[in-house]
Order: C-alpha cells, then structure tokens, then sequence
C-alpha cells in the first residue's frame, strides 16, 4: 500500500493497564462464582460416586496381589482421569465468545489459563481428597507406611492428583482448541479410550503400538500407582484360584495299555532319552554317603552285635521251635531205672542247678555299632582298595522306555484297559495343596516381574515428573491455542 | 456403489478391476459434460482430486468440495500405504479402519454435494438415489443431454465494478475516525479470497453512523478491520494515532459490543462491571475510582436496581444495556456496535439508540449495524453501505449523511437502499456494481 501523506501520527498515550499477574485474581475470582453459582460444584459428588463404584471392584484385592494391584492401578487411573477430564472439557469452549471479547479488551490469555490451572488444581486436589476417603471408607486397606512420604494414602494422593490434573489439563487444551461444547465432547470419548486402550497396563498392544503408550498419562499414572502399591513383591493368585475352582472338576476315564506305550514314543520322551534316571554309585561314594550324611548320622549309634550270656544260649535252645531236635537228642540212653537223659534235661539242670547260676549270668562276645564297622570299611585297607569300584551302570530313561517298549509281557497286553477316576482337588491333595499354591503363585508371580512396577522412588520419581510436565505441556499448549482466537471464524 | 460394480462384475461375468475402471470413466466422461454446463474447465474431470473440489465449485458447496478433497486423497494414500503392509499386521487393519471412516465421510460429503448438484440444476430431490447408486449413468446423461441444465454458472464474472477502484484516501486529521482500507482479504485452500476492497471514509468526532449493507457483505468483517482486531491492508487513524500501529494502546479507547451478549451468567451485574472497569480502565484507577466509575455508569444505563441480580436473570434489553455498559466503561472514543436491538422490541431499541445518541453527543463515534434502522434513522447522522460485487467482494457503495444517501440511491428508507444492493437471488434488485461504480466515481472525483 502506498504510504498515505499523513502527518506524524501523535505519540500513543503512555497508559499501563493491568499486567498478567493482576489479571490471574479476576479470572480466578470468576471460576470461584461458576463453582458456587453454575453447576461446577457437581464434579464433587460425581468424584466420589465414582470412587465409591471403583472400590467395590477393587477393594478386596488392592496391596494384595499382583492383580489387585495392577487393577487397582488401572482402575484409580481411570478414576483420575475421568474426573480430570470432565472437570475443564467444556470450561473453555462454552465462553470461547466471551473470551474473544475480553482478550479484545485487553485480557491476557496467559492470565486466564493460569487461572484455570489454579482453580482447577483445587478443584482435582478437593476431588482426589474426597476419593480417598470414600476408597477408605468402602473398605480399602491402605498399607500404613509410605513409599515417598510417611503414609501410603499420601503417596497415593499425590499420584491421583497429579494424573487428575494432567487430565485436565489435557481437557483444557481440548476445550481451548474446540469450538462449541458439542465439538469437545465429541472428541472426548475418542481421547478417554486412547487414554485406556494405549494405557498399556491391562490392556496387552501389539508391538508396534507401544510407544504410542509413551503419549498418554494413564501409561504414567498406572507405572506409578504399581509402584507404589508393591506389584513385583506381591504373589499372583489368579493361576491359582482358577485350579481350585476347578477343585470339583473329575479327572478320569479308561485307557489302554498300549496308549499308555505309545506315550513312550512323543517327542517329549524321546528328547529326554539321555536323562539319567539313577546315577552309578562307587564303594566309596556309598561309604562317604553313610559316613557323613546327616540322615545316616542317627544310624551309627545302632548295634551290630551284643554281648549274650550263657543263660540267654540256654534259653533260647530251650524255647526256641528251631532248636526242637536238639532238644530231644538223646544224651544217656534209658535203662531200666532210669529214663533217657535228653540234651534238654541236661540243659534244664544246667541251668537251675545251683553251682551254675555263677556260669549263666557269664557273658560272651561285646558289642558293635554301624558307626563302628563303616570307620573300619573306610580308613580300612579294604575300602581304599575297593573305593572306585562301580557297583552299578547309570540307567537312562532311554534304557527304561526301551525295556518298557520291548517288553514281550507288556506287549502282549497292549489291549488290557485301566479305568481311573479322580478331581482335581484329589490331586492337589496327593500333592499337597501348600505347595502346589505355593509353587504356582511364585512361577506366575515371577513370571508377570515388570521392571517398569519395581519399587523404587527413582521409578515413582520419574513417573511424578511425566505427570507434571504433561501438566505443563498441554497448559502451554492451551495458551498457544487461544492466543490464535482472534482467528476463529465468525 | 462398490456393491453394484461386484455385481456387474458378476452379471457381466467380467474382471471387477475392469468393470471399475470402465464404470468410473463412464462417470468422468459425464463430469466433464456436467463441467462444462456449469462453466468449469471440462478436463478437471480427469484429475484425481481436483475433479472433486471442481464438482463442489459447481454445485456450489465450495467447501464441501474442499473436504472431499483432502478425503479423497487420504483414502488413495492409505491404499496405497496397504499396499506395502503385511494383510495380518495390526497396522494393516489400523489404517484400514482409518480408510473406512474417510469412505464413510466421503459418501456424506459425495450426497451433500449431490444435493447441492441437483439443486443447481433444478431438479427433484429423488435424483440423489440414482446419483448416489448410479453415477456412471447419472453423469452422463446429465452432463449430455439438454434437458438439464443448470440455474447458474460458477463462471467467473468479468464486470467494470470489479476493477475499478476509487484510488482516492481519505484526510488524516487530529480529530475523528479515518479509514483508509485497500483490502482486507483471507487465503482458503491455498486461494486468496478478496473479502473487503477499496473503502475510504473520514468520520467526525460527535457522529452516529449506520452501517447499512446486505448478508454477506462484510460488515462485521469490515469493524473487526476498524478496531484493529482483525487487521487489514489499511491506515486507520483515530484522533491521530494509527490504531494499527499503537493497537495495545488504542484498544482501551475502542468499545466493540458485539451481537450476543458475550457475558457470564454466573457473576452479578456489578462483579460483570467491575471486572470490566478492572480490565480497560488504566492502573492507577484506585479501587474506589473503579467503583465510582462503576457505579456512575450502572446510573448511566439503568442498571443501578439489578446491581446485586446475576447476569443470568436479567431481561434481554437489560442484557444489552450491561453489555454496552461494559465497553462505555472506559469512555472510548470509538464506539462500535454490532445489531445492539437485535431481539428488542421497538420501544427498547429505541430508547437504547436514543442512549446511543447522547453518548455520540459527548463528542463520541459510534457506528452501528442494525437490521431495523428506520424505526430509528433520525438518531443517525451519517451512513455506509457496503455490498457485494460481482467478485463477491465487499465495496463501499456509499457513505455520507443520511439525507445524501436518500438521494444517491432514489430511496426513502434504509431498507429499501439494502434491498437495491441485494443479490437477485437474494431477494434483492441486483444494483451493488452500478452503485459501487457511481460512489467509486464520485470519490475519484
């Protein structure tokens, strides 16, 4: 444009009006008046409605278990994010009219969404309070201690409120960057299932999807609420609970002989061929095993032998069936006055005649302990020359399958049927339920480790600080956009 | 449309690729005749998304044309995307959803600009069946056969209007309100669209102005590009301080009141004002200053019994008193209005205009769009009338007392000059050019 022949145009008037700062008390004071007046104020209620509805879901579980944990993550994320986002959704785009006018009077934008981010912490801080209390009330045990500060149920606040208002700030930029309310909440439900679905928490994403987790807050906030909650030092108990429902579940049915001989020949079987069932022993590693293992200990103390005495001899050949004939021999044959002497008369008067109790009570032999003859096998010439003698092959379950296979016996009753009946919970008891729980809440449990739930604060940290600078991001973000609102179309 | 191609494919007992291929150039060989009726260059039917835009142009739905497309685009890429993915992988199937959507988006867009089609041509509704099932045989035989033929072309109109230009400023003096404005225009689609052209004019201090001009003429436009808040290739010059380049100062002594009542329900008449007085008035108003001055304009405006009821309870005239209010807050120099008696009864509106008139005879400007402005034109001193020319730019058709307008335009009332000004279509006589030519004339000298 050719410049117009205008005289110098006067010097604008050197007149300040209110800056930034003094602006934030105006707006401020304006969303404190919607809250009382409009219909702000019933986020409140719905905040603890919805708290009251999660912690029927997770309060029996929640610090528990693995899965409790990780529900409970996922769900008090959600409750953070839903709260966050319905508070600021349409706090923006429902005055976006009035808004123009008053930035073409002089307001700064920059002091409304400080205002907004002032009033809304509040209003997710007084939400966050009003869901812990109803998470405690409906019965949720927190843990008494805290990870990063004293009380667990503080740590835990800070968390929801920090994915709370990083949702709504989230919802604030949608709000700023929509036009009309019916915009926002269009794409509202869009963002809430992108929060969800990428949160990567119980949801599982195909590989290529993962980063895309790194983009959403629920992916934060559940990290950190798993680390808080001890996800990694808990037991799994789903594995678990699903066989003993199955408890009354029968196991049964007949089967052959011969399919039980063909199971010899799966790949399972075959590739395990060389396993060796029983290993070979030498003399000397049988001596060192009863020497010195604790459960042979007890047994050295056994007696081999004991001292008898003659009385005992004569005992035993008088009472003894074995030694029936021996009794009977005849020692001194009859005569007429007198009847056949038999060993057994002789011994009966040995052993009550007088002069021979002295003789009876005399003891012959001594006494041996095991303990005794294995030092003598062992420091003994004879064990040292016998020591690497093999006293057995080592037998594969090569060796076994194939005795079994060419069994002729077995063979020839491959049609013979056995007919079994038993449940679960007969099984479990032959095993022992203790420890089959026990075993199959420790493989699960370490199977589900995620380095991302560890317990540390440096986890708990980093995940607090993604949180805040969303909160950042997305308040910078509102303020770019809405400094561009004199470019809306009328 | 995909579903009856599957069928001739298997009616025809042909390849469906090849029944595609041939159902689609039977439909850009209709488009081109279709084109050419409409006086579109006939050979956009064979440029893949330009075809598009074009058949928006002719059926008048330019923006709907715009939107189909980018759509169109989008899905020819995803296609062509898929084409290097694996059918089992999740990214496959993502943009696969992604494509259905846009198909699904480009059959609502494809049926509005249909409709927009068959109303060019002046046909009944139902022909959207057949276009929407059938356009290989649809196009054609409209873009062949004489029966149909369109209302109106999309040719670009040459007239003398268009391309004359006044060429003359206004003075530039330390009193008052000059606008010097060469053109105000907005980029859409990558084109340059003219929205305002060639408006000069010199207010006086203490004058109240109509401004006159039909739907579309750029009235709004034209006050955004006056205050400063929506700048264009101008000079305006208030009380000798270029608003343009001292905007952050100038701000303060401009009151735009817009046509809604842009104000929050929840806060109280007073709280409105004072956060109003809080924002335009300087910062050494001391507290008590902005209540005084709060209380002095609540006075003003008969807002003084309302002072403690929420802005949501008032009346509507109420409503546009608070919202003028607001604005006089900081005594500007340069009041602008846009339809404040917009749903007021005659005796409201009057009474606010007659509140107008004794604001301008402060020494203040005011300029107001009113669409009833003879139940009220002997408050006014001056008049601007903006139209529409044959380009569909807005152009100064006139500005001066309300006594010279009369004469100019041969008309008695207001309205009657806007209806002169209107587009036939619209209702109007269709003379925008002739006066904009005569007052560009009249300027030139």
């Amino acid at each position: 444009m050719a410049e117009l022949n205008v005289k110098e145009t006067r010097r604008a008037r050197k007149i300040r009006h209110r800056g930034r700062g003094s602006q934030v008390p105006i707006y401020l004071g304006k969303q404190l008046r919607f809250f009382v007046n409009q219909s702000d104020w019933k986020v409140l209620p719905m905040a603890a409605i919805i708290a009251a509805l999660v912690s029927m879901v997770i309060r029996k579980d929640f610090f528990l278990t693995m899965e409790g944990n990780l529900k409970g993550a996922f769900a008090l994320t959600c409750v953070g994010i839903w709260n966050g986002c319905f508070n600021s959704i349409q706090s923006i785009c429902r005055e976006r009219p009035i808004i123009k006018r008053e930035h073409r009077s002089g307001m700064h934008i920059s002091s409304y969404v400080v205002a907004h981010m002032i009033y809304q912490f509040a209003l997710c801080a007084a939400q966050t309070g009003l869901s812990l209390y109803v998470l405690k009330m409906m019965g949720i045990k927190f843990p008494e201690t805290g990870f990063i500060t004293s009380w667990m149920i503080v740590d835990l606040g800070i968390t929801m409120l920090l994915i709370s208002y990083a949702a709504d700030m989230m919802s604030l930029f949608i709000s700023s960057v929509s036009h009309t309310t019916t915009g926002a909440m269009t794409v509202m439900p869009f963002v809430l299932i992108f929060q969800l679905v990428f949160s990567g928490g119980l949801l599982p994403l195909p590989d290529w999807t993962k980063p895309l987790s790194n983009f959403t807050i629920s992916n934060y906030g559940i990290k950190a609420i798993a680390s808080q909650s001890g996800y990694n030092e808990a037991p799994m108990v789903t594995a678990w609970k699903t066989l003993d429902k199955m408890r009354n579940n029968e196991l049964g049915g007949t089967v052959t002989l011969g399919q039980i001989m063909d199971l010899l020949d799966s790949q399972a079987v075959e590739k395990r061929r060389d396993t060796e069932v029983m290993k070979s022993f030498t003399v000397g590693e049988i001596a060192e095993i009863l020497s010195k293992a604790d459960e042979t200990l007890h047994l050295r103390e056994k007696e081999l032998t004991h001292p008898v005495s003659f009385g005992q001899l004569i005992d035993l050949v008088l009472t003894e069936d074995a030694f029936q004939e021996v009794r009977e021999l005849t020692m001194i044959p009859a005569t007429q006055e007198n009847a056949a002497v038999t060993v057994g008369d002789v011994l009966n008067m040995v052993k009550t005649h007088e002069s021979t109790q002295t003789l009876l009570e005399k003891e012959i032999g001594t006494t041996i302990t095991l303990g005794q003859v294995l030092d003598a096998l062992h420091a003994g010439e004879l064990a040292e020359k016998f020591q690497d003698q093999q006293l057995n092959e080592p037998v594969t379950l090569g060796q076994i399958v194939d005795f079994l296979k060419n069994n002729a016996i077995l063979q020839n009753q491959r049609d013979r049927e056995f007919t079994f009946k038993t449940s679960i919970g007969d099984l479990l008891e032959l095993f022992g339920e203790e420890n089959v729980k026990q075993l199959i809440q420790e493989k699960t449990a370490s199977a589900s480790y995620n380095a991302d739930y560890e317990r540390s604060v440096e986890n708990v940290a980093v995940n607090w600080i993604m949180l805040f600078l969303f909160v950042m991001a997305f308040a910078m973000l509102s303020t770019i956009t809405l400094e561009f609102i004199d470019k809306d179309k009328r | 449309m995909q579903i009856l191609k599957i069928l001739c494919s298997v009616f025809l007992n042909a390849n469906p690729d090849v029944v595609s291929v041939g159902w689609n150039a039977l439909t850009f060989v209709g488009l081109w005749g279709v084109f050419h009726k409409c006086g579109v260059k006939g050979w956009w039917a064979l440029v893949p998304f330009a075809r598009e835009y074009k058949l928006g142009t002719c059926a008048g739905r330019e923006s709907e044309g715009r939107v189909l497309a980018v759509v169109t685009g989008l899905i020819e890429a995803a296609s062509i995307v898929t084409v290097f993915l694996n059918e089992e992988s999740s990214l496959y199937l993502f943009i696969g959803a992604i494509a259905f959507m846009l198909l699904v988006i480009q059959f609502i867009y494809m049926i509005r600009i249909e409709l927009g089609l068959i109303e060019v041509f002046g046909q009944k509704k139902w022909w959207i069946i057949p276009w929407a099932l059938l356009d290989n045989i649809v196009a054609p035989l409209w873009g062949f056969h004489k029966k149909f033929q369109p209302l109106w072309t999309v040719e670009d109109i040459q007239s003398e209007a268009s391309n004359f230009f006044s060429g003359s400023k206004a003075q530039v003096l330390d009193q008052g309100l000059t606008v010097n404005l060469e053109e105000r225009t907005a980029t859409e689609f990558f084109k340059k669209k003219y929205l305002l052209r060639d408006i000069h004019m010199y207010i006086q201090p203490g004058r109240m102005v109509l401004l006159l001009g039909g739907s579309g003429a750029g009235k709004t436009t034209y006050l955004n590009a006056v205050n400063g808040y929506e700048k264009a290739k101008a000079e305006v010059v208030l009380n000798g301080t270029n608003m343009y380049k001292h905007y952050k100062e100038m701000q303060y002594d401009i009151g735009f009141v817009p046509q809604l009542d842009l104000m929050r329900g929840s806060d109280s008449v007073y709280r409105t004002l004072i956060d109003a007085a809080s924002l335009r008035l300087p910062k050494d108003f001391s507290a008590a200053d902005r209540s005084a001055r709060v209380e002095e304009v609540m006075k003003i405006f008969g807002l003084t019994p309302v002072k403690d009821n929420l802005v949501s309870k008032l009346s509507g005239g109420q409503r546009k008193r608070l919202s003028i209010a607001m604005e006089f807050i900081s005594n500007p120099s340069l009041f602008i209005l846009d339809e404040p008696d917009s749903g007021l009864d005659g005796v409201m509106a009057r009474e606010l205009f007659q509140q107008l008139r004794q604001i301008a005879d402060q020494g203040k400007i005011i300029i107001v769009i009113t669409h009833t402005p003879d139940r009220v034109i002997d408050l006014f001193d001056d008049v601007i009338v903006l139209a529409k020319d044959a380009k569909r730019t807005g152009r100064l058709a006139f500005f001066g007392t309300i006594a010279e307008a009369r004469e100019f335009f041969g008309k008695e009332k207001m309205e009657e000059i806007v209806k002169s000004v209107n587009r036939q279509e619209e209702g109007g006589e269709g003379r925008a050019d002739e006066f904009i030519l005569k007052f560009a004339e009249v300027q030139h000298g």
